[in-house]
């Protein structure tokens, strides 16, 4: 977690620092005519390089439409997602697309699922550098799997075997693995440790924050739990019905949260303390708490780096 | 049985007893305080997890052979279908077409019961029935392996571009809709009419509307799993479509498109029967099981001439109920659920 | 003070049959669970924690069987009983069971009154369709369903996940349980949600006279709920204690690396504590501590010989040779040591 200590005091959004991913009042909405539903509602933020953003938010919320949005998996209806200051979204030329394929990877959340069962798991790790560069040797593929496999601490006669033979953390880190040999620059990680063990996610951590370490990857990491984003991010997006209702460097958010959102998802996290955990009043966000048809909210800045959606009276009674 | 068990339990005995002994050996060996010592960690080794070597093909053969039927009926199926094959070369065979006649008076041999000369005996007009039920037999699988072959290759290729490309998916269902509400019998009889009799004429008649169940159920089938995580990742990775479907989709409908295959077969011997019973079927020469069965049926009537029905049906019925039990049995262990 | 025991288990062993082999899933298991207590049975998957609450039910698979042990209930050996009759008195009426995916216990096709009522006609002596239907709007809004006049016609589908597991529990409680075992409930769930379920489950306990088991691979989750915490390793009960004994004082190297390496006490910058490798296999023969090829500082007679349970307190026991008084002193990780005054980041 270097990238995440050193760049602490550069919290605070800064002209030196490059902006990778910049997503403009993005919209996506599913379905046509009376059945549309507005899953994203103008989210807007930026994804500095090297760092690790968090999006949380419940299920519902949004937050895996944003990263299947910038996968390009989910057409967007209304907004930008620009890569290195280039559009991303709708048509766009086949070297942009080519390169956007190689430099944005994505982790998804059910080990279970996101293996094809019916192949090895040396086709599914190498299933990329093919599309990438189909003149490859044989050899030189089989010495990037097993580098794929070994980066991500799993044995290189692995990759003879079928994905079922293996146990959530391990199919887990093969999907890390196809990730890594495109040799990415930004993974959105979406949700990649809620569906195992508890024993077997600070494994998957580890190995995400050492790979970052290491190969310098910017991270999108989407969460429904914000104890987890604690230790792992930079900067947290919270996300309710589609918009993103509070944006803070990490410790900012957490130590000064102002909407009740975020409070809410603080006092749900669940601590290893019997006596305490007794006695705490756990907060339950109601959105019937505001009054926007008079006062309609907006986005401002009412700390340095720290954004909140909401009117100016609300802003004004939660930054005490 | 006795000695046995009591040997094998016996067995066991002095071996886990052997164990403990070596346990306690082993315990008794170090002091307490090499006991209670720390010993090596290797951390690698904790990765090694005792997995067996998979293969699908393998475990999918595995589980077929355990359906002791399923395989019985195989043995018969592929008996059948070899012997279908190599049946005209064997020594002693008889023209299917040649109306055997008595060599001195001149007369047909109609209606000859079994026995030594005729195995199967002769039919009405005196060809010999055996000869006729294994060229009958043989054009029969024919037409049912072609048949079902074509729709498969159609029917895949159709299904497949219909459920994978969002787009084409009005325009195939409308298509499906007008095609599917024509009686397909219809058009079987319509072809089988209008063109000459002929094996190709049935193959292409049963084809044509044949592919339409198929690709519809492929549709299906890819609507269902097309949109699944392991499919989204592949795209991801920038997997090209026809890659994707190959190795992402096909594979997980391998038995689901064997038992549709199976069941294909007899359905396609079924329409021949039916075709050649209401008259439109193989020419004369040509016999297939449709036409012996409907020979045979003009004299079921006749309690001394029931054997030339009983013979082609059932040799009809074997393959139907083997290719029925065959299909479902290796749909069932092509599927990956039951290989645990 | 003495409890009294409910239900006792006593040298259970729990075996599967599975393509010629076996998978040996409980070995040699004994545990009393407590009138009125919530005990969590906590343990990574595989580790036998579901099959073992199945056994009080009679749902284990098909191919599983108990070939020794007693499982005692108001006198009666659930062990024995074979008969699909003598389980439905048990099943719902006694013990009832919550499962992790809500959808697999609701009949889509019914509406989730109709489901209640049903619970309520089978199980209690109400009859009379007014007073069912007044009943199963209590039981909608005892477990939290606001509007239950207008959710009652509804069907599961038209709720979200934490609403059908609401449901699921309201249908749990109609069939008027002494005892309910909740198997993962809240694995599914949003954090917001899962707390609002724990918080849940405590108020019905409280006005039920409940006895709760709760299943879970989180030892994070039930410091909450957890009156009494049992963990669970490759099909035995490695350490067993209070909630407070298990979080501020606990002994097992398993336990030790169950709490540390949860992400909540992770430290920005440094690494997680992770658990090597995978349980051991229970188609093999577990000699000495099953955990000790895990453990980084196991013992040589870890990998010799099984140890025997320590009594730590009255209520406290666990199966580590670290407690014996030859072994060598080894302290719990840094991490974990003062879970009691925990830095109040989240408060």
């Amino acid at each position: 977690m270097s990238a995440a200590g050193e760049n602490r005091e550069r919290m605070t959004p800064a002209a030196d620092r490059e902006v990778l991913l910049d997503v403009q009042d993005l919209h996506v909405t599913f379905g046509k005519g009376k059945k549309a539903f507005e899953a994203v509602r103008g989210v807007s933020f930026q994804v500095y390089k090297g760092e690790t953003f968090g999006i949380v938010g419940e299920s519902g919320s949004g937050k895996t439409t944003i990263g299947r949005a910038i996968m390009r998996i989910h057409p967007v209806s209304g907004g930008s997602i620009r890569y290195k200051g280039e559009q991303i979204n709708g048509k766009i030329s086949r070297e942009l697309d080519r390169k956007v394929i190689k430099e944005i990877q994505m982790i998804f959340q059910d080990p279970m699922a996101s293996l094809n069962e019916r192949a090895k798991v040396d086709y599914i790790i190498s299933e990329g550098l093919m599309n990438l560069n189909r003149n490859m040797s044989a050899a030189e593929r089989a010495e990037k799997v097993e580098q794929a496999l070994a980066d991500v601490g799993l044995l290189p006669e692995f990759s003879s075997r079928f994905p079922h033979e293996f146990s959530g953390g391990q199919r887990q880190r093969i999907g890390i693995a196809r990730a890594l040999i495109m040799e990415p620059e930004c993974i959105i990680a979406d949700e990649p440790i809620s569906a195992l063990d508890v024993s077997i996610r600070a494994q998957v951590l580890n190995l995400l924050a050492g790979l970052q370490k290491r190969k310098h990857i910017t991270y999108i990491f989407i969460a429904h739990d914000l104890s987890v984003m604690r230790y792992f991010t930079d900067r947290i997006a919270v996300i309710h019905k589609g918009r993103v209702v509070e944006l803070a460097g990490t410790e900012e958010l957490i130590g000064h949260a102002m909407h009740p959102y975020t409070k809410a998802l603080l006092s749900a996290i669940p601590m290893p303390d019997p006596v305490h955990e007794r006695e705490k009043e756990l907060i339950v966000y109601d959105p019937a708490i505001h009054d926007y048809e008079k006062k309609p909210p907006v986005w401002m800045e009412v700390r340095s780096g720290h954004y909140l959606f909401a009117n100016e009276e609300e802003a004004a009674a939660w930054n005490e | 049985m006795a000695s046995i068990k009591d040997k094998l339990s016996r067995g066991l005995e002095e071996s886990m007893s052997r164990r403990m002994e070596r346990e306690a050996d082993a315990l008794a060996a170090m002091s307490d305080e090499e006991l209670f010592s720390f010993a090596e960690y290797d951390e690698k080794e904790s990765e090694k997890t005792g997995y067996s070597n998979y293969s699908y093909w393998g475990s999918t053969i595995r589980m077929f052979l355990k359906n002791r039927g399923a395989v019985c009926m195989l043995v018969i199926m592929l008996a059948i279908l070899i012997f279908t094959i190599i049946q005209p070369y064997l020594p002693g065979q008889m023209d299917p077409n040649l109306v055997n006649a008595d060599p001195e008076r001149f007369i047909p041999l109609r209606n000859v019961p079994p026995g030594a000369d005729f195995w199967f005996g002769t039919n009405s007009i005196g060809q010999d029935l055996w000869a006729r039920i294994w060229t009958g037999t043989r054009t029969s699988l024919f037409i049912g392996f072609s048949v079902a072959l074509v729709e498969a290759v159609v029917g895949i290729t159709v299904g497949v571009l219909w459920g994978y490309m969002r787009r084409l998916d009005f325009l195939f269902t409308e298509i499906y809709n007008v095609l599917d509400n024509i009686p397909h019998t219809i058009i079987l009889i319509l072809i089988a009419y209008i063109m000459t009799p002929s094996v190709k004429t049935l193959i292409f008649a049963m084809s044509l509307t044949g592919w339409i169940g198929m690709a519809r159920f492929i549709r299906n089938q890819i609507l269902i799993i097309r949109d699944r995580d392991y499919n989204l990742a592949s795209r991801c990775l920038g997997t090209p479509t026809y890659r994707l479907v190959m190795r992402n989709l096909l594979p997980y409908l391998v038995s689901v498109i064997m038992l549709r295959m199976a069941l294909s077969i007899p359905a396609a011997i079924g329409s021949e029967v039916f075709i050649t019973y209401i008259g439109l079927g193989l020419p004369a020469t040509t016999p297939g099981l449709g036409r012996l069965i409907e020979e045979g049926r003009v004299v079921m009537m006749n309690a001394a001439q029931r054997y030339q029905l009983i013979y082609p049906t059932l040799i009809l019925s074997i393959v139907t109920v083997s290719f029925y039990i065959i299909g479902n049995a290796f749909s069932d262990a092509a599927d990956p659920k039951n290989h645990r | 003070m003495k409890q009294e025991v409910i239900l006792s288990v006593k040298d259970l062993h729990v075996k599967f049959r599975l393509r010629g082999r076996e998978l040996y899933a409980i070995r040699n298991v004994s545990l009393d669970v407590y009138k009125g207590e919530s005990l969590a049975i906590v343990g990574e998957s595989g580790s036998g924690k579901s099959v073992f609450t199945k056994t009080f039910m009679g749902l284990l698979d098909a191919n599983g069987y108990i070939p020794s042990g007693e499982i005692l209930y108001e006198g009666q050996d659930l062990a024995k009983l074979t008969r699909e009759k003598d389980w439905q008195k048990i099943r719902g009426g006694e013990i009832a069971m919550i499962m992790q995916d809500p959808m697999t216990s609701l009949n889509p096709l019914k509406s989730i009154g109709e489901q209640i009522a049903e619970a309520i006609r089978l199980h209690q002596d109400i009859r009379g369709a007014d007073r069912v239907r007044a009943r199963v709007m209590d039981y909608l809004r005892d477990v939290g369903i606001s509007e239950p006049e207008r959710r009652y016609k509804q069907y599961a589908h038209e709720f979200s996940g934490g609403m059908r597991q609401r449901v699921v529990i309201a249908i749990a409680l109609a069939c008027n349980p002494k005892i309910l075992i909740c198997d993962e409930p809240t694995t599914a769930l949003d954090v917001t949600i899962q707390a609002q379920i724990i918080r849940l489950l405590k108020e019905l306990k409280e006005k039920y006279h409940l006895t709760i088991v709760f299943i879970t691979h989180d030892l994070g989750v039930v410091a909450n709920i957890a009156d009494r915490v049992a963990v669970m390793y490759a099909g035995d009960f490695i350490e067993v204690g209070m909630a407070e004994e298990i979080f501020y004082d606990p002994k097992h190297p398993y336990t030790w690396a169950l709490l540390s390496s949860l992400p909540q006490l992770g430290q920005r910058g440094e690494e997680l504590f992770t658990i090597q490798g995978t349980p051991p296999s229970l188609f093999k023969e577990i000699r000495g501590d099953a955990f000790a090829p895990r453990n980084p500082r196991a013992l040589k007679i870890d990998y010799l010989k099984e140890p025997p349970y320590f009594q730590v307190s009255p209520t406290h026991k666990a199966k580590t040779w670290l407690l014996d008084p030859r072994a060598p002193k080894v302290d719990p990780p840094e991490a974990i040591r003062n879970l009691k005054n925990l830095e109040v980041v989240y408060r």
